[in-house]
C-alpha cells in the first residue's frame, strides 16, 4: 500500500487532522519532484559514465600491473587514501553524511588494499592476525568516532572476530608444551579450547559494555548480534563434529583422548563457566555492563555447556540421542529468547529443532514407507511447533509472559 | 577548531602508519645484505597456491642441531659466488661479530615454504618455465642489521623471472 493510501485510511480512521494532512502531502509532493524520471535519468546516466571512467582505469591498471614501479604504486595508494580522507573531513564540515559514510568505508577498505600492496611489493609473509591487527589497528580509531552506517560498523565487526579467531595460531605456539613444559599437553589444548570458546562472549561483552551501548547503540547491537551468532555457530560445529568419530582431534585440536578419558569434559566446562562468571562479576562490579543483560549469561553457559557433550560423548553413534540433544540446546536457546523477549532467536530455535526433526527420521528409518511415515510425524510435530511457537510470540508481544 | 584537528588526525592516522612501514621496509631493503639462495618446488605436484608461487631453500647448514643456547645462522660468502651464501649455526655473540649476516635462530622459518608474489594469470607460464629449463632458480634473501629477512626477486639462471620469460616468448 503506497503512502497516499495509507493517509488517506489514517484520515478516514480520523488519526490525522486535515491540515496535517494537507502539510504531508505537500511535503512529500516535493520530495517526489527530485524522483521524477528526469531526475533519476540524469543521475543514472552520470552514474554509468562514473563507473565506466572507474572501471577504464581499473582495467589499465591491472593490465599493466606488473611494469607499474613500486613506488608509482605506493605513492598512487597514499594519494587515493589521502583523499578519502580529506573527503570524509569535507563532508563532515558541509554536513554530509552520506557522503562522509561512504568514504569512511572506502577508507577502511583502502587501507586493506594498501596493507595487501605491501606485502605484495616487500614480499612480506606475516600471518593472518598480524594483518588483521594492523587493519584494525589503523582504521579503528576513526571508525569508532565516526562511522554510524551499518555496514562499516559490519565490516569492522566481522573482522575484530575474524582477528579474535586467528590468534589462535600464535596461541597455540604459546600454549605448546613445547613452550609450557611444566604443563601436562592435554591442560595446554584445554587452554586453547577454552580461549577458543570465549571469543563470541569477549564480543557480546563488548557490546553490551555500558560506554559502548551509551555512546554508539549501533555497534554495541552489531558487536552482541555477532557474538550470538558466532557462539551459535560454534555451538552447531560442536554437533556437526559429532558425527565424526575422530572429534577430539578434529574439533578441539586435542592431541589424543588421555585428558578426556581421565577427567571427563566436565573440568573444562565447568571451568570455562566459572571463568566467564568471574569475568561478568568483575564486569558488574566495575559497572561495565548494565543492570539487567537477561540473556548474556544463560546463553554463554547453556552454549559452552553442551558445546562441551559432544566431546563428552564423542564416541556415540545413537543419532535419535545426538538429535535430542541438539533440540535440547535449541529449546533451551528457545526458553532464553523468551526469557529475553527476544522474537527473533525464539523462532530460530523453532526452526532449527524442526529441521532436526525432519533430518532425524531420514537418519534413523531406512525404508522408503518408514521414512514416509516419519516424515508424516514430524511434519505433523513441525506444524505444531510452529503454531506453539507463534503463540508464545503474539503472548510475548502483548505483554502476558 | 580542537576538535577538528583532532578528527583530522585520526582520518589521515593510517595514511602516516602506512607511510611509516613502507619508509621501514625501505630502510631495511636499504640497509640490508642481499644473498642469493638456490629455491626449489616446495610442492613437486603443483608450485603455486592462489597468487603465490611456494618455494623451499636450498640450505645445507640449516640442518642439525645447535650446540650453544643462544643460536644465530651466520650467513658468508661460499666458494660458489660472493652472493651466494654458506650458513652454518654459530653462538649468537660470535655470528654478529664475525658474520657479514646473522639471523636468529626461529626469526624466520628458512625450512617452511617461502611464498613470492606473482599475478596469477602468469602461474602456468612460469610453472611451465620452472619445469622445463635446466637453470637453477634464486631468490635473493636480504638481512638486515638487526637480523630480519626480506625475500627479494626471484630469479632463473641470472635473469629475473619476467626476462626470463619474455626471452623465451
Amino acid at each position: 500500500m503506497n503512502l497516499q493510501k495509507r493517509m488517506e485510511l489514517w484520515r478516514q480512521a480520523g488519526l490525522l487532522d486535515e491540515a496535517t494532512f494537507q502539510k504531508i502531502a505537500a511535503f512529500e509532493c516535493e520530495r517526489d519532484k527530485d524522483k521524477s524520471f528526469e531526475g533519476f535519468f540524469v543521475r543514472a546516466a552520470m552514474m554509468l559514465g562514473l563507473l565506466a571512467v572507474g572501471l577504464g582505469i581499473v582495467a589499465i591498471v591491472a593490465a599493466n600491473w606488473m611494469d607499474i614501479p613500486s613506488w608509482a604504486k605506493l605513492s598512487a595508494h597514499a594519494v587515493l587514501n589521502s583523499g578519502f580522507a580529506l573527503g570524509v573531513f569535507s563532508a563532515i564540515k558541509r554536513d554530509k553524511a552520506r557522503l562522509k559514510e561512504g568514504l569512511l568505508f572506502l577508507l577502511a577498505v583502502g587501507v586493506a588494499t594498501n596493507i595487501a600492496l605491501l606485502g605484495q611489493i616487500y614480499q612480506t609473509t606475516a600471518p593472518l592476525w598480524q594483518v588483521l591487527l594492523l587493519w584494525l589497528s589503523l582504521v579503528t580509531p576513526f571508525l569508532s568516532v565516526l562511522a554510524r552506517a551499518r555496514v562499516t560498523v559490519e565490516l569492522w565487526a566481522g573482522l575484530v572476530i575474524w582477528f579474535l579467531f586467528s590468534i589462535q595460531e600464535p596461541l597455540r605456539d604459546v600454549l605448546a608444551p613445547e613452550s609450557l613444559p611444566v604443563l601436562p599437553s592435554e591442560i595446554c589444548d584445554y587452554f586453547r579450547v577454552l580461549v577458543l570458546m570465549l571469543v563470541p562472549f569477549v564480543v557480546i561483552g563488548a557490546g553490551q559494555a555500558a560506554f559502548v551501548k551509551r555512546e554508539a547503540p549501533l555497534w554495541s547491537h552489531v558487536l552482541t548480534r555477532n557474538g550470538y551468532v558466532v557462539a551459535l555457530f560454534m555451538a552447531m560445529m560442536a554437533f556437526v563434529g559429532w558425527s565424526e568419530n575422530d572429534l577430539h582431534h578434529d574439533l578441539w585440536g586435542a592431541s589424543g583422548g588421555s585428558f578426556y578419558d581421565q577427567f571427563g569434559v566436565h573440568g573444562p566446562a565447568i571451568l570455562g563457566l566459572l571463568t566467564v562468571a568471574a569475568l561478568y562479576g568483575v564486569m558488574r562490579h566495575f559497572r561495565m555492563v548494565g543492570e539487567r543483560p537477561a540473556i548474556a549469561v544463560p546463553f554463554m553457559a547453556l552454549t559452552i555447556g553442551f558445546a562441551f557433550l559432544p566431546a563428552l560423548f564423542a564416541k556415540l553413534s545413537l543419532e535419535p540421542v545426538k538429535a535430542l540433544v541438539f533440540m535440547a540446546y535449541w529449546a533451551s536457546i528457545g526458553w532464553v529468547a523468551t526469557r529475553a523477549k527476544w522474537m527473533g532467536l525464539l523462532r530460530l530455535s523453532a526452526l532449527m529443532i524442526a529441521l532436526r526433526l525432519i533430518l532425524v527420521y531420514v537418519e534413523v528409518f531406512g525404508t522408503l514407507l518408514q521414512t514416509g511415515v516419519g516424515l508424516i510425524t514430524s511434519g505433523l510435530l513441525l506444524l505444531l511447533l510452529v503454531s506453539l511457537t507463534e503463540r508464545i510470540v503474539k503472548r510475548l508481544k502483548k505483554g502476558a509472559l | 577548531m580542537k576538535k577538528s584537528i583532532g578528527i583530522l588526525v585520526l582520518l589521515l592516522l593510517p595514511v602516516l602508519g602506512l607511510g611509516g612501514i613502507v619508509a621501514k621496509n625501505e630502510w631495511a631493503l636499504h640497509n640490508s645484505t642481499t644473498w642469493r639462495v638456490k629455491v626449489s618446488g616446495y610442492d613437486p605436484r603443483s608450485l603455486f597456491y592462489g597468487h603465490y608461487v611456494l618455494l623451499r631453500f636450498d640450505l645445507p647448514g640449516l640442518k642439525g642441531p645447535c650446540a650453544e643456547q643462544e643460536c644465530c645462522l651466520c650467513f658468508e660468502s661460499s666458494a660458489v659466488a660472493p652472493d651466494v651464501p654458506k650458513v652454518s649455526k654459530r653462538k649468537c655473540k660470535e655470528a654478529k661479530e664475525t658474520c657479514p649476516s646473522c639471523v636468529p635462530e626461529g626469526a624466520f622459518d628458512f625450512e617452511g615454504a617461502q611464498r613470492f608474489y606473482i599475478p596469477e594469470e602468469r602461474g602456468p607460464e612460469l610453472e611451465k618455465a620452472l619445469r622445463e629449463t635446466d637453470r637453477e632458480a634464486w631468490l635473493e634473501v636480504k638481512i638486515t642489521p638487526n637480523g630480519a629477512v626480506r625475500l627479494g626477486e626471484l630469479y632463473i639462471g641470472d635473469k629475473t623471472w619476467q626476462r626470463f620469460l619474455a626471452d623465451q616468448n
